[in-house]
């Protein structure tokens, strides 16, 4: 499946916003409810969805849908 | 396994159906439907899903809390770590276990700082959550060992802390547990070294532990549930450095459910009764099939020692007052020979309160345990290694819990444990004594059998009920009742340690504990009554009595030593109110049933409020003797 479409599932969940519509331009700014809380859990969801487990900076990092999306197929190649 | 909760089923795709369909409109069924969908073992994420829906639901009051008989309760959480990013999965759970719980987030603040600011308060909850880390805890050393364990700083810190809430008007502290923590260093030898860190974690929690007891805390044991799981599993790792998670994030829904056993028990909603099957449960085999020497149990055989391992927690958990009973799909005498006469049994016949082994279905036997034992479905556990049986028994009977089990009997002892089904928030020596009790209960009924007619039965019984007013003897028994007793129970007022030691001084208050024993033995305290006096009334703030003496006259004994001690005062008219539960319908006519007359609703709506002129009291004859003291 494209990953962008599993990543939008998981922003909905964790933004607790079914409507929700992410694109890879998407960044942290746009989106309010995209707080220091929702970042954690997005980012253990992402790793349960993908398996695989981000590192410490790119934790702290990842400020857009892009660079998610970037970082999940480096680990998938 | 724990950390999934492995004793719920998992859901399916019908329940995974209704979650995902509830986060865009109502679950039909409302409450009740959220408890059912909250019994089985969701992972961490669907769980948060659903008690954000619950959250929401009860603050816009689409919602209502105490929907399917949940208790509301607020909770104060002064968190030294993160903590909200678990508030939705905690609530969650403690709804599965019947309690509407509404969170107040102190975080990232040690409990002594929280108590520094004088504004802070603590009264409005009914629990007072102190979730703080080894660190919160001051001088936990982390450069090496530091010379002692510290044993007096650390007691004086936590006592200063339960004491401050308890100023603050804290109501029920929760104290946890502290675990170590791996990134810090240990090495062997310093389970030699005086201060070293191991040592010093351990006498802090020696400290909780005592603080507790002192002053009426209950502890979460956090240390524990890092132990059940493994330390490396509990640990958070990553989510300590970047977001101050204080464990894994999978280790969420069994925290969530520890808390709420605990939360559930202080409001009396533990299990009390634990159903066991026969075959291939307590023992590997059909012994109507087998015969004594063809059933697999004790040393020798692996299966025969696991199944002793199971006998063994289940006479474990007999020693702290949980009832044990059997449902089986046998013939009577040919399952009770083995009680009887293997000589690997652990259980006796003597642990057994009662039993139900006949052909009918496993529902039917459970409902007629409930009957002859006088206690609800939803106190009862059922253990059968069939998950036909087990799903029998689930649809038809949804309050009972039914522990889902591993195939072979090995890690059976684990899931009882992990469900904790039977958490107490105290120990006295009643609860040791409750499965003598129930076992003479069913000895008694024999006895009204043959005696025909209740009153000379009731003779036969040479009972003796002791009734004495308060005192710190027997404060704790009276501070369980209190918060356990939900069916014979009028007004359903809980109270604290603390409010009841209030009481034991305060000279407007006219209080009754109440003790019976028999000629098979003591039942302990059963009864507690609370009456205040204004002007010439005393009114009836609360009347319970455990539903196992129930027809054996003793609200009539009370009634008595009540109006006794009116006269004394110079009070000349009782009255009492009957606050509806889901729960206490059989006190629906108490007070009619004792002479009083309806005069109209409890004060605040809720209920009906009775009276009795005492000059219309007419003194019973009654089939016991009655002695009074202390007044």
């Amino acid at each position: 499946m494209d990953p962008l479409v599993t990543l939008n599932q998981i922003f909905q969940d964790e933004l607790d916003n079914p409507s929700l519509q992410i694109t890879p331009e998407t960044s942290r700014d746009d989106l309010e409810s995209w707080d220091s809380l929702a970042h954690v859990r997005l980012i253990a969801s992402i790793e349960e969805q993908f398996g695989f487990e981000f590192t410490l900076d790119q934790i702290e990092g990842v400020d857009s849908v892009q660079k998610i999306l970037d970082i999940i197929s480096s680990q998938v190649s | 396994m724990l950390t999934e909760l492995a004793w719920l089923p998992k859901p399916g795709d019908v329940e995974t159906a209704a979650l995902r369909k509830a986060v865009s409109g109502p679950l039909a069924g409302g409450g009740s439907a959220w408890r059912r969908l909250l019994t089985f073992g969701w992972p961490e994420s669907d769980l948060g899903k659903a008690g954000r829906i619950l959250r929401r639901g009860w603050a816009s009051g689409s919602l209502i809390p105490t929907e399917g008989g949940a208790v509301a309760l607020r909770m104060l959480v002064i968190a030294t770590q993160t903590f909200s990013h678990m508030v939705d999965a905690v609530v969650a759970s403690a709804f599965r276990h019947g309690v509407a719980l509404e969170i107040e987030l102190a975080e990232y603040v040690s409990p002594g700082a929280w108590l520094a600011n004088p504004a802070n308060r603590a009264d409005g909850f009914d629990i007072v959550l102190v979730a703080a880390d080894a660190a919160a805890w001051r001088f936990v050393p982390h450069d090496g060992p530091v010379g002692d364990d510290g044993n007096d700083r650390q007691a004086s810190a936590v006592d200063h802390v339960v004491g401050g809430l308890v100023d603050r008007g804290a109501r029920t502290v929760i104290l946890q547990t502290v675990c170590d923590d791996l990134s810090e260093l240990a090495i062997h030898l310093d389970a030699t070294l005086p201060g070293s860190r191991q040592r010093y974690l351990a006498a802090l929690n020696e400290a909780i532990g005592h603080a507790a007891a002192a002053g009426g805390a209950l502890v979460l044991d956090w240390a524990r549930m890092a132990d059940m799981v493994g330390l490396e599993t509990w640990w958070p790792g990553r989510f300590w450095f970047s977001a101050k998670f204080p464990f894994a994030q999978k280790c969420i829904p069994l925290y969530g459910d520890c808390l709420g056993r605990i939360l559930a028990a202080k409001i009396g909603k533990s299990r009390r009764v634990l159903v066991l099957d026969l075959d291939n449960t307590l023992w590997s085999g059909v012994i109507g099939d087998d015969g004594m020497d063809g059933i697999v149990l004790g040393q020798g055989a692996a299966a025969g020692e696991a199944h002793l391992a199971v006998q063994r927690i289940a006479k474990a958990y007999s020693d702290r007052g949980v009832v044990l009973t059997v449902a089986s799909k046998n013939t009577h005498d040919i399952a009770m020979e083995v009680f009887r006469n293997h000589p690997d049994m652990i259980l006796r016949e003597s642990d057994l309160s009662a039993t139900q082994i006949n052909w009918n279905d496993k529902a039917s036997n459970i409902r007629a345990l409930s009957q002859t034992l006088n206690l609800g479905l939803e106190s009862f556990v059922f253990l059968d290694d069939n998950p036909v049986e087990r799903k029998q028994v689930r649809d038809a009977l949804p309050e009972v819990a039914v522990p889902e089990l591993s195939a072979d009997p090995s890690m059976w002892p684990v899931i009882l444990q992990g469900a904790g089904y039977f958490e107490q928030v105290s120990f006295t020596d009643e609860d040791r004594q409750r499965g003598a009790y129930y076992r003479s209960m069913a000895d008694r009924n024999k006895v009204a059998a043959e005696a025909g007619d209740t009153d000379s039965f009731l003779r036969s019984l040479d009972a003796v009920v002791d009734i004495r007013p308060f005192d710190p003897v027997g404060r704790k028994r009276i501070a369980q009742l209190i918060s356990k007793s939900n069916q014979f129970n009028l007004t359903t007022r809980r109270y604290s340690e603390a409010e009841i030691e209030q009481l034991e001084s305060d000279s407007s208050v006219v209080s009754l504990q109440i003790r019976l024993s028999d000629m098979f033995g003591d039942a302990g305290m059963i009864s507690v009554v609370i009456g205040r006096q204004q002007d010439s009334s005393l009114i009836i703030d609360t009347w319970l009595m455990s539903c196992r003496v129930l027809g054996r006259r003793v609200q009539e004994a009370a009634l008595m030593a009540l109006v006794d001690r009116c006269v004394s005062l110079g009070v000349t008219r009782l009255v009492g109110d009957y606050l509806p539960t889901p729960r206490n319908g059989i006190v629906a006519d108490h007070y009619a049933n004792l002479g009083f007359r309806h005069i109209g609703d409890a004060v605040d709506g809720a209920g009906s409020r009775w009276e009795l002129q005492l000059k219309d009291y007419i003194r019973p004859d009654l089939p016991m003797k009655t002695e009074i003291s202390g007044y």
